[in-house]
């Protein structure tokens, strides 16, 4: 009977949140809310279905979900919108993949926390630079502990604005290819620049209105990765020119036997960002010194 | 910034947990203003009131079709003036009479722009105040309080009931043209003084929109609106008819059972607050020079008349006016001004300074909607038409509507009144090289008197004086160059009455 009235309860409230929608939001899309509730929100209740405060957390959840569809924060017209995937903003990813992937895992009294945690983090982001949203949201995907969700945040925000020692450029080389298909499967490597001292974006050689973000990491670290398209992430600001300088760059392009490059980007910290004629791939050239 | 304390404001926000563990989200601090605006505006025309005329339309235009009947398809934003009119009234606290047959919305709309201002539905619909031929002064106002009456032995000791509409943000009355004339004063009295009296004692209207409807543009009805209300409507909203196309939307509605009245979502109601501080960035808009030019230049020379007398002055039509005479008895061939290219010949009357300030922030008003930081041409051009549109009165026996192809705008205030700004501004092009000219000079004026000499005044009446005789011998003396002679007359008057004082002193 208690199991009964909590499922009653339950349905009622979503009912109210559903109905609370248009009255609240200028902007309020039915379907993606529908489709909040019939992916992202279910996957959430299966992970936490029959722990103790599960319809309180997921009723925490469906009040986060709402904002976010009313604001406009995470916005669907198919399921595919909402999976998680390369170029959404933090928020769209940590409401409809981190949080139902890992809130089972959390303690129930601590669940209510660790949404806010992401909400607000999420929300601040809205309004942060377009870099530091796109990086985070590709990051996310490492997230295993929502716990150690500060401690994880403090740990990439630092590898995505460090600056890095400077390099000599010496070698060895290696090269790893980041394949921007991934991001976007008609896109051609053109025009890069630095947003951060590790982050690249680069712009598509035929439509003027495409970029994907590369993220320079070292190889023993995880490797570059690709954030996914972004607009166009304007330099992070501040006065240090991390790009060699055009004979640096030529130098380095000798030396590392980087041969018909089509744009090159190389960098004081010791990474290359290389885009080829007939290449989707952004090949990043690391030295060793 | 460390990257810890970069962490720590992140995660620090309006969600938070309440002291059961749940989470809870504070209001939001919200988007601009401008945004809800916009947001406000979207919101009706795809939910509330259908309208598919989109009659205000920015950037250039693609047209379709041929000869008479074309379409022009905007290639910038465009809007319906029906849903845009009064949402900038409700911004800048002004004052529009909303028009158009039985039956087209025109209550509705008002009754939406109280929602917006947080009324609810319930209070708009007892504050509405409904025309008909037995309204009272009492019914509008309010009335003392029978006991009080009977007791008192001085007018300070009756207490006034006044009536709750009052003192509203948002006020409506619906069929203006049905309240007696007696009642219409009552009611002139509280728009343009902002209050009203009994008994002596005042209640404050405070800054409010209002919304007057009427059924037809003549303002007739039951009885006749007096000319001194008429002239306080600030703009006119024609309230469009409906579209059977939307006819989907109807039975929607006739299903649900629900009006959109009672949909208006709370993250588009405006609390008193933001309706303060929107009218006060509204206010810091810029108006440049050039756009403030271009519309001195329109409106200033719809009042000269160049046949109404001899002397210089009065060269206007309020001197026909007060003769009893109308333009068409001086403007014929004994004119000879050009109907074609001149405006002055089209109208029977000039505009006030209301008109003036009516046009400055209602421009404000959109380019603030507009999310422009200043006023532009194009917003003028489409917000004129419908500030002007009672104020204007055509003069049909003008030459300039003689031609067929022009018959149509006596009928048609607003597409009436865009020609006329439009053939403006290409005037105002060529009245570069005299505005040019006279710039300077008042320029100088404007920097004062105070210590110069009476030499130096002397050098500066001739400088006058030679773009004075220019302009009066060797232009025709139409409406712009009439507005230039007498701002020179004046400056010249200003220098002769200093140089006047300093040979006395």
């Amino acid at each position: 009977m208690a199991v009964a009235a909590r499922q009653e309860h339950a349905i009622e409230r979503l009912r109210q949140l559903q109905e609370g929608g248009p009255r609240l939001y200028s902007r309020w899309s039915d379907r993606a809310w529908r489709l909040v509730c019939e992916g992202p929100a279910m996957r959430l209740w299966d992970a936490i279905a029959g722990t103790p405060g599960a319809e309180q957390s997921l009723e925490d959840y469906l009040l986060l979900a709402r904002e976010a569809v009313g604001l406009q924060y995470v916005t669907a017209s198919e399921p595919a919108d909402l999976t998680p995937g390369l170029g959404r903003s933090f928020l769209t990813e940590a409401l409809c993949d981190v949080a139902p992937r890992l809130l089972g895992s959390v303690q129930p009294p601590l669940r209510a926390g660790a949404l806010i945690a992401l909400w607000n983090a999420g929300e601040k982001l809205n309004a942060k630079p377009v870099w530091l949203n796109r990086y985070l949201a590709a990051r996310l995907r490492e997230l295993v502990d929502l716990g150690a969700f500060e401690a994880f945040l403090v740990r990439v925000i630092g590898e995505g604005v460090d600056e890095g020692p400077l390099s000599s450029w010496e070698g060895p080389y290696t090269e790893i290819a980041v394949d921007t298909a991934l991001a976007d499967p008609w896109f051609l490597p053109g025009i890069m620049h630095l947003a951060t001292p590790a982050i690249v974006c680069c712009h598509d050689r035929r439509r003027d209105d495409r970029q994907v973000a590369v993220l320079l990491r070292r190889r023993d670290a995880g490797g570059p990765l690709c954030l996914g398209a972004t607009p166009c992430l304007d330099q992070a600001g501040g006065g240090i020119e991390h790009k060699l300088s055009m004979t640096q760059q030529a130098a380095v392009v000798n030396a590392a036997a980087i041969s018909d490059p089509v744009e090159v980007l190389a960098s004081r910290t010791g990474f290359a960002a290389v885009a080829y004629q007939l290449s989707q791939r952004i090949h990043v050239v690391e030295a060793a010194g | 910034m460390k990257t810890t304390d970069v962490v720590k404001d992140l995660l620090s926000g309006r969600a938070q947990t309440t002291a059961d563990l749940k989470v809870h989200l504070t209001a939001r601090d919200g988007a601009s203003l401008q945004d809800k605006f916009r947001q406000a505006y979207w919101w009706i025309v795809n939910n509330a009131v259908i309208t598919p005329y989109y009659d205000v339309e920015f950037g250039t235009t693609k047209r379709v079709g041929d000869g008479k009947d074309q379409i022009e398809l905007p290639q910038d934003y465009a809007y319906s003036s029906y849903i845009l009119l009064p949402l900038l009234t409700l911004m800048t606290r002004k004052r529009a009479l909303l028009i158009g047959a039985p039956g087209r919305g025109k209550t509705s709309i008002a009754v939406m722009m109280g929602l917006l201002a947080g009324y609810t539905h319930e209070e708009l619909k007892r504050a509405v105040q409904h025309g008909h031929p037995q309204l009272t002064v009492s019914d509008l106002l309010g009335s003392p309080l029978p006991s009080d009456l009977v007791k008192a032995e001085t007018p300070e000791q009756i207490k006034v009931s006044w009536r709750k509409w009052l003192t509203m943000r948002v006020k409506v009355v619906d069929e203006y043209n049905r309240i007696p004339t007696k009642t219409q004063s009552a009611l002139l009295s509280l728009l343009s003084e902002g209050y009203a009296e009994m008994f002596d004692q005042f209640v404050d209207a405070g800054n409010a929109a209002w919304f007057l409807t009427a059924n037809d543009d003549q303002g007739g009805g039951t009885f006749q609106v007096i000319d001194a209300l008429k002239d306080r409507i600030d703009v006119v909203v024609r309230c469009t008819n409906f579209n059977s196309r939307w006819l989907e939307t109807l039975v929607t509605r006739v299903e649900s059972g629900k009006s959109p009245e009672s949909l208006v979502p709370r993250d588009i109601v405006f609390s008193p607050e933001e309706l303060d501080r929107a009218a006060n960035e509204i206010r810091v808009i810029g108006f440049p020079n050039d756009v403030r030019d271009a519309m001195g230049f329109f409106l200033g020379q719809l009042d000269f008349c160049r046949m109404a007398s001899e002397r210089f002055e009065y060269k206007n039509k309020d001197t026909l006016h007060l003769a009893g005479k109308k333009v068409a008895a001086v403007c014929n061939e004994s004119c000879p001004l050009d109907k074609n290219a001149h405006l002055c010949t089209q109208t029977e009357n000039g505009v006030s300074v209301r008109v003036f300030l009516t046009a400055i922030h209602y421009a404000k008003a959109l380019a603030y909607f507009r999310g422009n930081s200043q006023v532009g041409l194009d917003d003028l051009r489409q917000l004129l038409p419908w500030i002007l549109h009672e104020k204007l009165v055509p003069n049909p026996q003008s030459a300039f509507f003689d031609r067929e192809e022009r018959q149509h705008l006596l009928m048609d205030r607003v597409s009436w009144i865009r020609r006329m700004w439009d053939t403006s501004t290409a005037q105002f092009a060529a009245h570069e090289p005299i505005r040019k000219r006279i710039l300077p000079l008042r320029t100088q004026i404007e920097l004062g008197l105070e210590g110069v000499k009476a030499g130096e005044v002397r050098s500066r009446m001739s400088l006058v004086l030679d773009v004075l005789n220019d302009l009066s011998k060797k232009t025709e003396l139409s409406g712009p160059v009439y507005e230039d002679l007498v701002q020179l007359k004046s400056i010249y008057s200003r220098y002769q009455n200093y140089l006047n004082w300093v040979e006395k002193t």
